[in-house]
């Protein structure tokens, strides 16, 4: 803390420019996916962790490794598969000789102990394995024998989905998916995108990344901007409409939500949504509304912040039911109708 | 200090945005009662000017059903107007999210009168970075604030509503001379509406509600009176019979009474000046026709006393018939009675032969007469046939369908003796035709002499 202090305090404009800055460095290698790269670096200031889903071949762990370059942070990967233990991601404890001729117990930290982890292909790992994660992504911590080790901040996992190839998969516990405050979605690019990838990835050079901190102070001016954030002032009205937001995607709840005797949401919830959002929903669109309302210059949230940010933030928190499988609906859609029906509900 | 210097000179800032916010809030809150001012007057005013204007040409009960619609219109009305104008009517955060989305400053006033609001405690919980966000949020307000004059806000001072009070004032003013014109003058009859000629036989009759007008003036001949009389008398019979006074008749009869003397208030007429319309009948049965004109005393031989007794002239008998639950029917032309020419003595009533001095007095009396020879004693017509009285009935245009038409007639009984009389139909008795002989009593017969004693045996047992 002392040393952040230490740093001059970032301002709303050092948050869009250095914002803008990493995004640019990144675009240098990954083509297109300009929403996908914005949420990401949302994500990250927001003090979240971002679950990336997307086909073979789109660039995902391009775009995390990428990031972790354009940051300068220390990055590590780890590749799920059904063998793969949790002590393989935490750490354990191993019998090592000391100099003195001593053999005792010591941590070997795990690949988590870094800025950035890519945890790719999430999905393929055990539920028990996956949960090794749970602990460190809420509360930058990791406890092994009984022995807690904080990690470093800042913490930011990148996890990816392969949609496709679901067989031999563990589909992500609710309790983890909730963990994740975005939920980013890579799509096919276009031929204009891909004729680009081609000539930047088939060339003999590659593109280089400038990192936007020097290696020293890129922890400390990143929590500096995640700080920044963290202020940015959030009418009540404001909280409330996420509030609202939030428990419109219950079906308990959701017919109290809208005085409007039109609300189009409430049959999409009632119908598909076996379980809407968490309180880590509202949350996530506060936040993510604080960092839209910083890049645009401004202090405080805007209702324009939150209506943008909830797809993301919201789809991967409802749990859908058979209902919406068999009709093709998604978290999308039902978000979707739901800030509809919010956004019409407003009071004029 | 300089922390201070800058929480007061973020305050003044404050205190200006605030400021701009009262103002704007002022000219919403303006606009919105003007609404709610504007509508209620309009609709007021509209209203009010085609009750009016339905007072001068609607019967009461039409006036009745009008009055309601209409009422019910401006209620409803009126409510929505103030609906609006308690909707449109805001608070100051209600200002600031207005002014937020009209000059798209995105959230800033409103954010900045919510924690304005409690800005201390704000201050007390938060951090420098905190206070330093608050500053520059009001900082960047500030610049904006030629985005968020009242003016470029709210541009109007004066609600649209106002057209439409001006459409309602139009409207009054464009009925208004029609009004003052027809004011406390009776309504003109249009000149094909003036008179109807009907068949007699095509004519639907009804007992009349107490409280109707007697708006309807019936012409016709002797005999076709007479019909009409019959006519009236067994309608009244059956009426009565069925016991028509029921509550919902008596609800009715004063809900009609109630928008009459409305009407009466609106127009400034009496209740002589309302509508009049003369209704000529004729009868188009050409059996009935022939008969009476064969031999009207001979076939009804009890119809001169029976005239006396169904008295429609109660003013002419001085009220000595009592003829209660009875149309009353008003003048009936005299001369138009005496059209025709032929069959004078055949279409006479046997009364107008029998007492033909009586025709002087009638002459005078505008009421209806079954004696029409007053004309040097000609009493021609009888028989009502239209195509030389009023011309073809309007019935016999429409074939064998035929039309009903109800007359509201009001029963007025007049005279000393009319209390408690009931009206009696006279008595038709229908002359037989030549092959038919009166019914005569079966002569008794003898009994035999051989059953004397079995039939006296019998009974003695």
């Amino acid at each position: 803390m002392s040393e952040v202090s230490a740093l001059e305090m970032p301002t709303v404009g050092d948050f869009a420019r250095v914002f803008r800055h990493i995004q640019a460095e990144i675009h240098k290698v990954i083509v297109g996916h300009e929403q996908a790269v914005e949420e990401l670096l949302m994500a990250l200031f927001a003090g979240g962790h971002v679950l990336i889903e997307g086909v073979p071949g789109t660039g995902k762990t391009t775009l995390v490794k990428t990031l972790g370059l354009a940051l300068n942070l220390s990055f590590n990967r780890i590749q799920f598969t059904v063998d793969l233990m949790p002590a393989d991601i935490t750490g354990t404890r191993v019998i090592l000789t000391g100099e003195d001729g001593r053999r005792d117990f010591q941590f070997q930290r795990g690949p988590v102990f870094c800025n950035l982890l890519l945890g790719d292909e999430i999905n393929r790992a055990t539920p028990k394995t996956q949960s090794a994660l749970l602990e460190a992504m809420a509360e930058l911590q990791v406890t092994v024998a009984a022995k807690t080790y904080p990690l470093d901040p800042p913490f930011f996992v990148m996890a990816t989905l392969n949609p496709i190839e679901m067989e031999g998969t563990y589909p992500l516990p609710e309790a983890q998916l909730d963990r994740f405050l975005f939920k980013v979605r890579l799509n096919y690019p276009d031929e204009e995108q891909l004729v680009r990838i081609i000539s930047t990835t088939t060339g003999p050079e590659e593109a280089g990344v400038e990192a936007a901190f020097p290696r020293e102070e890129a922890a400390i001016r990143i929590e500096g901007l995640k700080k920044l954030v963290r202020n940015v002032i959030a009418a009540p009205a404001l909280e409330q409409y996420a509030a609202r937001m939030v428990r419109a995607t219950q079906p308990a709840n959701s017919k109290f939500v809208s005085d409007s005797p039109r609300a189009v949401h409430e049959e999409t919830v009632n119908r598909y949504v076996m379980f809407g959002s968490s309180p880590r929903g509202a949350q996530a669109l506060i936040l993510g509304g604080k960092v839209r309302a910083l890049l645009d210059g401004r202090a405080n949230v805007a209702r324009e912040d939150i209506e943008a940010i909830a797809p993301s933030a919201l789809s991967h928190r409802i749990m859908l039911n058979y209902a919406a499988h068999s009709d093709g609906i998604d978290g999308a859609h039902v978000v979707e109708r739901v800030v509809r029906s919010i956004h019409s509900a407003r009071p004029v | 200090m300089s922390s201070s210097y800058q929480v007061r000179k973020t305050e003044e800032k404050l205190g200006l945005i605030f400021g701009r916010i009262g103002s704007i809030r002022l000219r919403l809150n303006s606009l919105a009662w003007q609404r709610g001012a504007f509508g209620l007057l309009a609709w007021t005013i509209a209203i009010g000017a085609i009750t009016v204007l339905a007072a001068f040409y609607l019967q009461p009960l039409t006036f009745l059903i009008a009055v309601a619609i209409l009422a019910s219109i401006a209620i409803a009305g009126v409510t929505e107007s103030i609906r609006t104008a308690w909707r449109m009517h805001v608070n100051r955060a209600g200002a600031a999210s207005i002014a937020d989305r009209r000059a798209e400053l995105k959230g800033r006033l409103e954010t900045i009168i919510e924690i304005g609001q409690r800005q201390k405690v704000v201050k007390l919980r938060h951090g420098p970075e905190h206070l330093m966000l608050w500053s520059y949020l009001i900082e960047d307000t500030l610049s904006r604030q030629d985005e968020f004059e009242p003016a470029r806000i709210e541009a109007r001072r004066v609600s649209r509503s106002i057209y439409g009070l001006l459409a309602a004032v139009a409207l009054a003013l464009a009925i208004a001379p029609l009004i003052i014109r027809m004011h406390g003058k009776p309504l003109p009859i249009p000149a094909n509406q003036d008179e109807m000629t009907l068949d007699l036989n095509d004519l639907h009759l009804r007992a009349a509600d107490p409280d109707s007008d007697d708006g309807v003036e019936v012409h016709a001949d002797a005999a076709t009176m007479r019909r009409l009389e019959d006519k009236l008398a067994a309608e009244s019979a059956a009426g009565s019979g069925k016991g028509s006074d029921t509550p919902m008749d008596r609800m009715m009869s004063h809900a009609k009474g109630l928008a009459g003397r409305l009407q009466d208030k609106l127009t400034g007429r009496t209740q002589q000046q309302r509508q009049r319309i003369t209704l000529k009948l004729a009868d188009n049965s050409q059996d009935m026709n022939s008969l009476e004109k064969r031999d009207p005393v001979k076939l009804n031989p009890r119809r001169k006393g029976e005239d006396a007794d169904a008295h429609f002239e109660h003013e002419k008998n001085g009220g000595d018939s009592p003829i209660p639950n009875t149309p009353q029917l008003t003048a009936n032309n005299p001369e138009r009675n005496t059209m025709g020419g032929g069959g004078d003595e055949e279409s006479s009533t046997p009364e107008q032969r029998a007492n033909p001095s009586d025709n002087s007095s009638d002459k005078s009396d505008d009421q209806v007469n079954s004696d029409s020879s007053t004309n040097g004693g000609s009493s021609h017509g009888v028989g009502a046939d239209p195509d030389t009285l009023f011309g073809s009935p309007a019935g016999s245009k429409l074939g064998g369908q035929g039309f009903e038409i109800s007359i509201d007639a009001r029963s007025e009984v007049k005279g000393p003796k009319a209390a408690g009389h009931a009206y009696l139909p006279p008595k038709v008795r229908t002359p037989l035709s030549s092959t038919q002989h009166p019914d005569e009593p079966i002569a008794r017969a003898a009994v035999p002499e051989d059953d004397r004693a079995a039939i006296k045996k019998v009974f003695e047992r």
